[in-house]
């Protein structure tokens, strides 16, 4: 009757797990600091991040792919068309109450997916977009020559030092710019957005900056999920995308913007470290019970810790 | 505040004592199916021959859960099954190699199929058997096949799209392409209504399966002559479909061909139903739906009568008949769709390791087309400790499959494929009709 309960220890020690969880773990990282910036500074609830992860990401595979760019050019002007489509949907919408934003953005995020499932002339619809990383493999494998010999079979390290120097870089940008005159108007709007107003500053425009950089945050994160998986299909940015990365948000702990790196860590491993264990369960349970595992962790974490690891009390109690 | 933090311990005491107890009722109905790692490991025998001795890990890509979970667990099964045939057939060959399988869940997602890859990968799996869904199988040949060199052979992605894939030789599947089974279905359309100068209202779930098939099935359709509406593309998490149904059955088309799975025909029937001119005696579909008998989420209304195709095995019978009782006597999960192809997929990764008389995942990749495909002496599971022996010798084999021939063409298609034509009868039960044998065009 006693559950046999191991997990093999072995995998979690393997550098190829690390690697795993680290690409994934920083990818989202990106992803949700947007979402940090809009939830956790400006206090606009963005369901649609995985829609400008989605624009970002596609831009880039298209301008490639089907238009022949530069993957070093398509970069930048794919992450300024997810700015783009940011400003766009947040003009009309951002005027609504936070509530009905929310739901704006979410719908948002389902119509890029279906634009992507069906446009199929750009997008390759369900059969998805291949050949945009060409150039990316280039500067990988130069990238680990200059690796110790040792580490040349670990043909991911390239991608996870990548990402995790973006993570560094756009973590220490965000912090300053927190702290600049412009972060601070950002929290005000927060925590009472008529003061903000009556203070003379242009509530809307700082909104509108505030959902531009969480958009182009979502298109740099979808450059790494594109660059892993060498591969873009509409599957990749199902609205379960934006949840995983609200629940990283709140274990990390909201207006924290290191919380989100450690959040994301801890979501991956919880997620990937689960897939060891080994139950005298068929395989199909086992599978199941994997995200029981999860949800239960992530109830635990919540009950004991409501503001997050790193968060506030302060912070995310907004009207007592 | 204390109060708080007890009632949050009671609440953590709750959920663990769930958790704990969820684990320990399934202990008990266990049938012994390993778990998410398990190795089951096999044994040797003596006296062979000294370049035929290695110890292989296959690794088996499944979606255990997601869209696709009720192929997880017969897909598993199956595999388990390939082994204990090599295991069997090892000790009679008188080679001296192990095998062992370890699987891994691809949740039915790009993403979480490459996680699963390459952690089978770094626990030694030097050949899988698996992705299942195309868009998996897609993004595993990507960034990890071609990039790891170790072979992937997916029992079930049937997209076209796999087959022009620049993959250098890793992607291997034991499905045929839709634009075979495609064909298989305008074939029998054609033959059973009498002719082509027909109108087909043509539906489908908007997915990498659905789309890909009904848009080739349009294609070989119209060369014959015939006309279509539609297609209709439907996304599967609507909850109902009722104007997609009217747009289905308007302007009374002769027939109709719906390619969907049965998590979502339940709803996309139950609404085609309701438009009350739908006639399932004039519906097509194909190896998505079918069943050996009509599910009870599905409306019986929706499917008694209808004809499709799937992949079958071939007519020999003595081959799949084995099969059916070596599946039917493990016990455990009923027959699945793919599960014959996950078997042969697995046994493939064995008998290619055997003849590169090496686990090296391009020695491997660099071995199936040889040994699924002509020239060489044919033989069937039933014989495996022959064709290991043959193999063990050098000799040239073509190994054949529950499936049908497989003979693997240089992008890793089968070239043949057994179709067999089923019909649901009035009590909801599949009758196999008749079957025939696809070739993929030159």
């Amino acid at each position: 009757m006693t559950p046999v309960f191991a997990v093999s220890l072995d995998a979690l020690t393997s550098a190829d797990f690390w690697i795993g969880v680290g690409v994934l773990a920083g990818t989202y990282t990106i992803f949700t600091l947007g979402l940090q910036l809009n939830v956790g500074f400006t206090g606009i609830i963005n369901f649609g991040q995985a829609g400008f992860m989605a624009i970002g990401a596609y831009s880039m595979g298209i301008l490639v792919v089907r238009a022949g760019w530069s993957l070093w050019a398509a970069l930048p002007a794919a992450t300024a068309i997810a700015m783009a489509a940011g400003v766009l949907i947040g003009l009309p919408s951002l005027r609504l109450r936070a509530d009905y934003f929310a739901i704006v953005t979410i719908a948002f995020a389902e119509i890029v997916r279906y634009v992507a499932q069906n446009a199929r002339g750009l997008t390759g619809g369900n059969q998805g977009l291949l050949g945009f990383d060409d150039q990316w493999l280039d500067v990988s494998d130069t990238i680990l020559g200059w690796l110790p010999a040792s580490m040349q079979d670990q043909f991911l390290l390239p991608l996870l030092i990548v990402v995790w120097v973006t993570v560094a870089i756009l973590t220490g940008l965000l912090m300053l710019l927190q702290r600049s005159p412009w972060g601070r108007v950002l929290r005000a709007i927060r925590e009472d957005e008529d003061a903000a107003r009556a203070l003379g500053k242009n509530v809307l425009a700082y909104k509108l900056q505030s959902i531009a950089l969480a958009a182009a945050l979502g298109a740099i994160a979808g450059y790494f999920l594109a660059l892993n998986l060498s591969f873009l299909s509409p599957e990749s940015f199902e609205p379960q995308f934006t949840f995983i990365g609200f629940t990283i948000l709140i274990l990390g702990g909201l207006a924290n913007y290191v919380g989100v790196a450690l959040g994301s860590l801890i979501m991956w491993t919880l997620l990937e470290a689960t897939r060891f264990i080994d139950l005298p369960l068929a395989a199909e349970k086992v599978a199941a019970l994997r995200f029981v595992i999860v949800g239960v962790a992530l109830i635990l974490l919540v009950a004991f810790r409501p503001q997050g690891l790193l968060g506030k009390r302060q912070e995310m109690v907004l009207r007592d | 505040m204390y109060a708080g933090t007890r009632s949050r311990w009671l609440l953590a005491v709750g959920v663990s004592a769930v958790v704990l107890g969820v684990a320990g009722c399934g202990s008990d109905d266990d049938e012994g199916g390993g778990g998410g790692t398990a190795t089951t490991g096999t044994g040797a025998a003596a006296e062979a021959p000294a370049d035929t001795s290695f110890d292989q890990t296959i690794g088996v890509l499944l979606p255990l859960t997601g869209d696709l979970s009720p192929f997880g667990a017969p897909g598993r099964k199956a595999a388990d099954l390939a082994v204990a045939q090599v295991e069997q057939a090892t000790r009679a060959g008188g080679v001296e190699t192990t095998v062992s399988t370890t699987s891994a869940d691809t949740e039915s997602s790009p993403q979480a199929a490459v996680q699963a890859a390459r952690q089978l990968i770094s626990g030694g799996a030097t050949c899988l058997a698996g992705p299942w869904a195309s868009s998996e199988t897609l993004a595993v040949a990507e960034s990890v096949a071609s990039r790891q060199r170790t072979p992937i052979v997916s029992p079930s992605s049937t997209d076209a799209a796999i087959t022009d894939l620049d993959d250098d030789g890793f992607v291997w599947r034991t499905a045929p392409s839709d634009n075979l089974q495609s064909r298989a279905l305008a074939d029998t359309v054609e033959q059973e209504l009498g002719g082509t100068d027909f109108t087909i209202s043509l539906a489908a779930r908007n997915d990498a399966y659905g789309q890909g098939f009904i848009e080739k099935f349009r294609e070989a359709w119209e060369a014959k002559g015939g006309r279509t509406t539609g297609p209709v593309l439907y996304d599967p998490e609507q909850p109902n479909y009722n104007s997609e149904a009217a747009e289905i059955v308007q302007g009374r088309p002769d027939a109709y061909v719906i390619i969907d799975f049965f998590e979502t025909y339940g709803k996309m029937g139950a609404s085609l139903v309701r438009t009350g001119e739908f006639d399932a005696g004039r519906l097509f579909t194909a190896d998505g739906l079918a069943s050996d008998r009509i599910p009870d989420t599905i409306p019986a209304r929706a499917l008694i009568g209808a004809r499709g195709t799937r992949p079958g095995t071939p007519e020999s019978g003595a081959v799949v008949e084995e099969f059916a009782r070596i599946y039917r006597e493990a016990g455990g999960a009923p027959r699945q769709t793919f599960d014959a192809q996950n078997f042969d997929a697995t046994m493939l990764c064995y008998l290619a390791a055997l003849a590169a008389g090496s686990t090296d995942g391009t020695d491997i990749s660099e071995q199936l087309q040889a040994v699924s495909a002509p020239p060489g002496r044919k033989f069937t599971f039933m014989e495996l400790a022959d064709g290991i022996r043959m193999i063990a010798a050098g000799e040239e084999v073509d190994f054949d499959g529950v499936t049908g021939p497989i003979d693997f063409d240089a992008n890793g298609d089968p070239t043949a494929a057994t179709y067999e034509v089923y019909r649901y009868g009035p009590d909801g039960v599949l009758r196999v009709e008749r079957q025939f044998e696809a070739r993929a065009a030159e």
